[in-house]
């Protein structure tokens, strides 16, 4: 490297690390705010706290009724994410392998999935009709096929890379179908297996608009949905909206740190091979 | 072989039933709806004909919503995909912290937009909000960012942005990290350099991978709901209303017939855009 290059990286680096103030100044108000007393809070700035109010977090943990919704949320969407993941690598790998027409047009089909929005109302009718409407159930229901799209792009690009000779000696074992499937080829799916399940655990948590229309009592609501209603009774309070606000998103503060390196290969799969 | 037996129908089948039960179904003859007077009040819904999707296009609210959505998804798309290539551009250099750089950047993306909504709220609070703040600093008055139309849609715009650079910009270095160096030596070695090179090595190379980043990007965008539901809920009056929130607000209404046909047209305008974007994108990709 010559040494201009040199000092033109020191100077891009400097720049961006100077403009990734406007990503963690916004981040670091929220959290020092969240320790704030409510007068103090107004004031909206990053500050550090005069008193620490950790007894915010208490308030919040209770009046926010987090518990009930931090599990509503975990069950919903560690189903929806498990269901998505074992209905789409069976397809994908079906798909990919038998490679027909009906079996190219399913996956065009799907590609649908991606661009059409959610109908929310009738979605509300079928449920209703099913006998599903306003539980978890019906909703993990609704997160797994609107969810199947996108990962059956990520799975078939990746099944496409593992080679037939491989299910072709399994089934000179005597292996076949889902024992196939089971034994031999699930287990090689493993990093597109936790790509998926990564991304799709992110949307599905973070998701707002799916459950409002869908859930219809407090006791079923996710974190999303309680945070929304904390924040309509307490708007006053910003204290206690931003302890809320720490609380819903530490569950996917810990997967980023965890697993990122999934995220980033997932994104990077859906849109190069996409 | 034989393929049927080793690679069983039902694996295929189960997965297509539920995502047609789920989302085909009420995407397609669900919206049958759009031509009923299905209310809060009534029971017996009947079929009325057009007069939704006529009332639809002749609703006052219904062009805002239209224009406001396709400004956010428009001015997302371009000022992301730009950003994130510039970005992205200077992280493909040799700089020591990149990985760290490029994990901060990230970082807005795994939030919930409500959360982000939220914080943007705070940010352009009238009183005490930060940007007023900074406003007040170059001497100009308290703005309502978020009580009018377009200093709203603004606000709006800039924390979509937000949340959602740290995605272009990995997607982008993806991409530009996928161009062999090879390419990039022949080109210097025939002379090549600077400006050109990147206009006809890098580019060319990377356009499908910035293709499917504005493609995401505009469908994402033109459905965009829980930002603006939280930082306005559609209002002033229904200034600031996107087809996502307007549905949601026919809904709460009653009005669940003209949510409905809302909702179709949406859908309508949405594969009109993307199958739109994909032609004209593949014409271009041909035509490098």
């Amino acid at each position: 490297m010559s040494k201009k290059t040199k000092t033109t990286n020191v100077i891009l680096e400097v720049v961006l690390w100077v403009l990734s103030i406007l990503i963690i100044y916004p981040i670091l108000m929220v959290v020092f705010t969240s320790f704030k007393t409510k007068g103090e809070a107004s004031y909206l700035n990053i500050s550090l706290p005069k008193v620490w109010m950790f007894e915010n977090y208490k308030t919040v943990w209770e009046q926010g009724s987090v518990l009930r919704s931090l599990v509503n949320s975990c069950v919903i969407t560690i189903s929806a994410v498990l269901i998505v993941i074992l209905l789409t690598s069976m397809l994908s790998y079906v798909v990919v392998r038998r490679n027909t027409k009906p079996c190219r047009f399913i996956y065009r089909f799907m590609t649908f999935g991606i661009i059409a929005p959610f109908a929310a109302l009738p979605t509300i009718e079928l449920l209703k009709r099913l006998g599903l409407y306003g539980g978890r159930l019906g909703l993990i229901c609704v997160y797994s096929a609107l969810y199947i799209p996108f990962s059956t792009m990520l799975f078939t690009s990746f099944i496409k890379g593992i080679p037939r000779e491989l299910d072709e000696a399994a089934v000179m074992d005597g292996a076949k179908g889902g024992k196939l499937f089971a034994l031999v080829i699930f287990p090689l799916l493993k990093p597109v297996l936790a790509t998926t399940s990564v991304l799709n655990f992110m949307w599905i948590w973070n998701e707002l608009q799916i459950p409002m229309y869908l859930l219809n009592s407090s006791d079923k609501w996710t974190l999303p949905l309680s945070v929304y209603n904390f924040y309509g009774q307490y708007s006053r309070s910003w204290n206690l909206v931003c302890a809320d606000m720490v609380l819903i998103s530490i569950p996917v503060i810990l997967v980023y740190i965890f697993a990122q390196k999934y995220i980033i290969a997932g994104m990077t799969a859906g849109a190069v091979k996409g | 072989m034989d393929t049927k037996k080793i690679y069983p129908r039902y694996m295929m089948i189960i997965p297509v039933i539920v995502f047609v039960i789920f989302f085909v179904l009420p995407s397609t003859i669900g919206y049958a709806y759009a031509f009923t007077d299905w209310n809060s009040y009534v029971h017996d819904v009947s079929f009325v004909g057009l007069k939704n999707i006529i009332e639809v296009f002749s609703d006052r609210t219904v062009p805002i919503a239209l224009v406001n959505t396709l400004i956010f998804a428009g001015a997302k798309t371009i000022i992301v995909t730009v950003l994130g290539f510039v970005f992205a551009l200077i992280l493909n250099r040799q700089l020591k912290t990149r990985n760290a750089i490029r994990t901060v950047y990230f970082i807005p993306a795994i939030f919930s937009a409500l959360v982000v909504g939220l914080i943007f709220s705070a940010l352009f609070q009238t009183r005490n909000g930060t940007i007023n703040l900074l406003v007040q600093m170059f001497g100009a008055g308290k703005i309502q960012w978020l009580g009018s139309r377009w200093t709203a849609v603004f606000a709006i715009s800039i924390a979509e942005i937000w949340r959602n650079l740290g995605y272009a910009i990995v997607i982008t270095l993806a991409g530009l990290q996928s161009v062999s160096p090879e390419y990039i030596e022949a080109a210097k070695i025939d002379g090549a350099s600077g400006w050109a090179l990147f206009k006809n090595i890098t580019l060319p190379l990377i356009m499908p991978t910035v293709n499917v980043n504005i493609l995401f990007s505009l469908i994402y965008g033109l459905k965009m709901f829980d930002l603006v539901y939280v930082m306005t809920g559609g209002g002033p009056g229904h200034d600031t209303e996107t087809f996502g929130t307007l549905m949601m607000n026919e809904m709460a209404t009653g009005r669940y017939a003209q949510s409905v046909a809302i909702n179709l047209v949406f859908t309508v305008i949405l594969v009109i855009v993307a199958v739109a974007y994909q032609k004209f994108s593949e014409r271009w990709e041909n035509a490098e």
